[in-house]
């Protein structure tokens, strides 16, 4: 019976990394991980875990990738294996993923954010690893929860440490930076670091540019470059169309589709994305696609004759109709109360009024 | 002589490396002896360690100058017969390999200036640009030869003037060179000597040499010979086979399958030409006899101007056409530095939407024309089509009733569920289909899994594009619902197995119900929602984590909402009828305990270590109890 759970196993394991990024990949894997742990067999676990953390890492769900990695861990630390697959070294490279996404959370406290990143960097240090990565997480987690004058501190250390082969890829690296440059109001520099990736095309990796045409959007349009602008939310949303792992760039071409763009289209990936959010991304995500959402709706509402318009959204979201005509205001108020409800929980968590600016900045 | 700076090219960023300190020369009288004046070993390094993805590249890139060369003869007035040859002469030390052309020729001053350009052409290589003109393309194609050799010796003439002395260039990997002019009289043109250096001698062999000559220049129009003594033998066809005429139908099938096996070693279904205005493409798609997956990356065969370009492009097709492999040719086209993959700008997308084009219609063609052919090729290829009728409303509309999908009663057509079921009820994950599956087709209802990729998004929009079909996602609670209810009587029976099972359970954060359903030997049914599946992963890792690890845990539960699971009897089993009837707490509830546990073990969820407890304890006490009565 064992050999043939462990087959099955393998079989949905293998399914999992065939099928595309997304629910279908993480459902699968977590299949693998209930059949391993209800026959109790740890190493099997480990590896569904790994498949699960991957899945779940770039399909969207880093709730689950997060559960996953503290298993792992949990196992790691109780030490009774001596495989590798239950030595911590083996998944230092995955606990980027998980410090990349914790403060996406904002239940999750910025105690226990700082209390991982600590856990993390004592971690690479007993492996003999820099804790370079590290800080460029907490650079990263401090500027997704607008704390911009801790995170000019963790960039200067993340810049000022050498690097080792824990470190992350040269596209990764300038997309980081060149984002961190524009969340600290450097737009220049950051247009700079980004020219590599957007327009010699000469670094790239599996997210590079998917993210980083996304991110580039608003600043472009802003400096008066409204034609570069567009030409790379075309060539970026084609690269992330498919993945609901990038919920987050899809809302920030939203948002420079609603200020910028054709209306229709706006609406047209509302219809088309919507459906990630009920079973996919991080609150956080969430926000960023709301906002976009917003800001390609009040265009809409503006340019519209009448007071409503047919659309095809999913049943899950609160206002939904059967008969899929939708007043404009109805759904305004509806991302509005979505809006207000997230930067309320997350300014809470992150001690500042960062998101409700961004909110209101939206709104204006 | 000038001796050049020695340095280690790793050291230094790879544009930097390639500065050039502008050439100086001395004029003797007969030989002019030279230096390179750059960097000569960080370029080669450059080329055969970050451009070029084999050493054999050396082949394309002569290749490449004779053309060009060929090119830019025929644009002078007078008449030639265009001839690209290629010889292998074994020598007492190591094997030389000529390589001929019957093109344009260098003058003197053009050698000297592809010598001084080739610095500024590398750098341009490096930012991902063409070399430049014909003479920094030239140069940078000489080159490439020092990946194989530590000396390269070429006599030309040009025959832009009539007349014009022919000259002999000795080029050294080292970075000195020399120019003379040549002894003989000769027809204008180039001849390129490259005897193997040792650790490329391998590469110096007739068969392997001519064979990647034929690899590369296969699709070329000039003819191009290999020279073994006294016999010539042409390498190349005389035109691609799917541009070739053919006496049938029949005949251009096997012909064209045929160059498919020998392009990939692969027997192919089918065969799909291929055409695109925007890339200047034209060529052919061949079906795979199994089925690909998304992730990997199907590669194709491309020539960029009837030059051999790569055996690995991979971004020349929609996403979704991961079902066959390609042969085409393109004239339109941007290659990247390497000449080995196309640059992703506006005419590439083009060139993929239209070749994306000439696959969907063949597809919808074969609906028309050759049922019987589309039904075998969806056997295999399921997944590419679903992952296009996912974009495409039309496309799916042909050919939906003929894509298979797993339900409760096995793999059907989408067709044939339609015309069984007026409601199409579907799961949207493989667990929620595995947790009510069986028991679905036991009560004899049709639930499809639409746990696969693009399964679910394709069954949501059935309604839209069919109109008369209904869609309705159900989850085992759901289905539950629909059970057979008990009647009044029943009902006020099975009252106190509710009552103790809701509190024996309340821990658990689960709830008991009762229906009526079949099979008749399943005592109960535990049915749990993806939030409630998610909520029992995050207790069961917070039982083994640390301190640090179980806070965060208990963070993301409280991001996570609740989500009650329901134990549901089943009032047709013989033993929940007899629990019915028992009325007694103790008993009642240490039952429902112990077939709460099994009804979790049934569905595969692995138990917390309070549930396993309760099993434990609770057999221990059944066990008394049966003792003590």
């Amino acid at each position: 019976m064992n050999s043939s759970m462990e087959t099955q196993v393998e079989e949905l394991l293998r399914q999992s990394r065939a099928a595309p990024r997304g629910p279908t990949a993480i459902a699968l894997a977590e299949e693998a991980v209930r059949l391993a742990d209800s026959a109790r067999d740890p190493q099997l676990g480990m590896l569904a875990r790994g498949a699960l953390i991957d899945a779940a890492g770039h399909g969207g769900r880093s709730d689950k990738m997060l559960v996953a990695f503290a298993w792992v861990l949990a196992q790691c630390d109780a030490g009774e294996r001596k495989e590798p697959l239950f030595h911590e070294s083996t998944w230092l490279w995955r606990y980027k993923w998980v410090g990349e996404h914790v403060a996406e959370f904002p239940h999750i406290t910025r105690g226990q954010i700082s209390a991982l990143f600590d856990d993390m960097e004592l971690r690479y240090a007993r492996n003999g690893n820099s804790a370079k990565p590290v800080h460029k997480l907490r650079c990263n987690a401090c500027i997704r929860m607008g704390r911009l004058e801790e995170a000019r501190h963790w960039l200067r250390l993340w810049q000022d440490t050498p690097k080792d082969w824990k470190n992350d890829c040269a596209a990764c690296e300038a997309d980081a930076l060149g984002q961190f440059q524009l969340a600290l109001g450097d737009f220049a520099g950051a247009m700079q670091t980004f020219a590599p990736i957007v327009e010699h095309g000469r670094l790239r990796c599996a997210e590079v540019p998917h993210l980083t045409y996304s991110r580039t959007l608003l600043p472009l349009a802003r400096d008066g470059q409204a034609e570069r602008a567009s030409q790379y939310h075309e060539q970026g949303y084609r690269r992330i169309r498919g993945n609901p792992d990038f919920i987050e760039p899809v809302g920030r071409h939203l948002e420079f589709i609603g200020l910028y763009g054709e209306t229709a289209e706006g609406l047209r990936l509302i219809e088309r994305h919507l459906t990630w959010l009920t079973h996919s991304g991080s609150p956080l995500e969430h926000l960023a696609f709301y906002i976009g959402m917003r800001q390609v709706l009040a265009a809409a509402r503006a340019k519209a004759r009448g007071e409503t318009r047919r659309l095809r959204l999913p049943r899950e979201v609160p206002v939904w109709r059967q008969d899929g005509v939708y007043r404009w205001d109805e759904l305004i108020q509806w991302a509005d109360v979505e809006l207000d409800k997230l930067a309320g929980a997350f300014d809470a968590r992150n001690g500042n009024d960062y998101c409700a600016r961004r909110v209101k900045e939206a709104r204006a | 002589m000038v001796a050049l700076l020695n340095c280690n090219p790793s050291a230094f960023a790879l544009v930097g490396l390639l500065t050039i300190i502008h050439g100086r020369y001395r004029d003797g009288d007969t030989v002019n002896q030279h230096n390179f004046q750059i960097n000569l070993r960080g370029i080669i390094d450059l080329l055969s360690n970050h451009l070029y993805s084999t050493p054999h590249t050396f082949l394309r890139e002569l290749l490449q100058n004779g053309v060009d060369a060929i090119a830019a003869r025929s644009r002078l007035p007078g008449k030639f017969s265009p001839a690209i040859g290629i010889e292998l002469i074994e020598g007492k030390t190591a094997p030389t390999l000529v390589f001929e052309d019957n093109g344009i020729g260098l003058t003197e001053e053009e050698i000297h200036r592809f010598i001084a350009t080739i610095g500024e052409s590398s750098k341009r290589l490096a930012r991902g640009e063409e070399a430049g003109d014909f003479i920094g393309q030239f140069g940078i194609g000489l080159l490439s030869c020092f990946v194989v050799a530590d000396e390269i010796t070429m006599i030309t003439r040009s025959a832009r003037v009539s007349g014009a002395p022919g000259y002999e260039w000795r080029g050294r990997s080292d970075g000195t060179y020399s120019v003379r002019e040549a002894q003989s009289e000769f027809e204008p043109g180039t001849r390129v000597f490259i005897r193997a250096r040792e650790d490329a001698r391998s590469l110096f062999e007739h068969d392997v040499l001519f064979e990647r000559v034929r690899h590369y220049g296969g699709l070329l129009p000039v003819p191009i010979h290999a020279v073994r003594g006294e016999t010539r033998r042409r390498l190349n066809e005389e035109s691609a086979p799917w541009r070739a005429g053919y006496p049938s139908r029949r005949a251009e099938d096997e012909a064209m399958l045929e160059f498919g096996r020998q392009a990939f070693e692969t027997r192919f279904l089918d065969w799909i030409p291929l055409k695109s205005k925007a890339g200047g493409v034209d060529g052919v798609a061949f079906v795979l006899p199994y089925a690909a997956s998304l992730a990997a990356k199907q590669k194709h065969r491309v020539y960029l101007k009837n030059m051999l370009l790569t055996e690995s492009a991979d971004n020349l097709l929609p996403e979704w056409a991961f079902f066959v492999r390609c042969v085409v040719n393109a004239t339109n086209l941007r290659p990247t530095a390497s000449r080995e993959s196309f640059y992703e700008d506006k005419a590439l997308s083009q060139t993929q939407t239209e070749l994306g084009e000439c696959l969907r219609n063949y597809l919808m063609e074969l609906k028309q024309h050759d049922r019987e052919q589309l039904e075998r090729l969806i056997a295999v290829h399921h997944r590419s089509f679903k992952s296009l009728a996912v974009e495409d409303d039309e496309f799916f509309r042909i050919i939906a009733d003929l894509l298979p999908f797993e339900t409760s009663h096995g793999t059907m057509a989408l067709g044939e569920i339609r015309r069984n079921e007026r409601v199409l009820r579907y799961a949207r994950s493989v667990d929620q289909f595995r947790q009510i599956s069986s028991v679905a087709a036991a009560q004899g209802y049709c639930v499809v899994n639409g746990g696969y990729a693009w399964d679910t998004e394709l069954l949501e929009r059935v309604p839209e594009v069919f109109g008369e079909t209904e869609v309705e996602q159900v989850d085992a609670s759901e289905l539950v619902q629909s059970f057979e209810d008990l009647d009044s009587e029943e009902h006020e029976q099975a009252f106190a197995l509710l009552r103790e099972a809701d509190a024996a359970l309340r821990p658990y954060q689960c709830r008991a119900e009762i229906k009526k359903f079949l099979p008749e030997d399943l005592p109960a049914l535990y049915s749990l929602s993806a939030e409630g599946q998610f909520r029992r992963s995050v207790e069961l890792t917070k039982e083994v984590s640390s301190e640090l690890w179980s806070g965060l845990m208990d963070s993301l539960a409280g991001n996570a909402g609740s989500g009650l699971s329901e134990l549901t009897f089943n009032y047709r089993n013989p033993l929940v009828q007899r629990l019915a009837k028992l009325q007694e707490p103790r008993r009642l509830r240490l039952a429902a305990g112990v077939l709460y546990v099994q009804s979790l073990l049934m569905g595969h969820h692995p138990l917390k270590g309070r549930e396993l407890e309760l099993l434990n304890k609770g057999l221990i006490e059944l066990l008394e109890l049966g003792l003590e009565s």
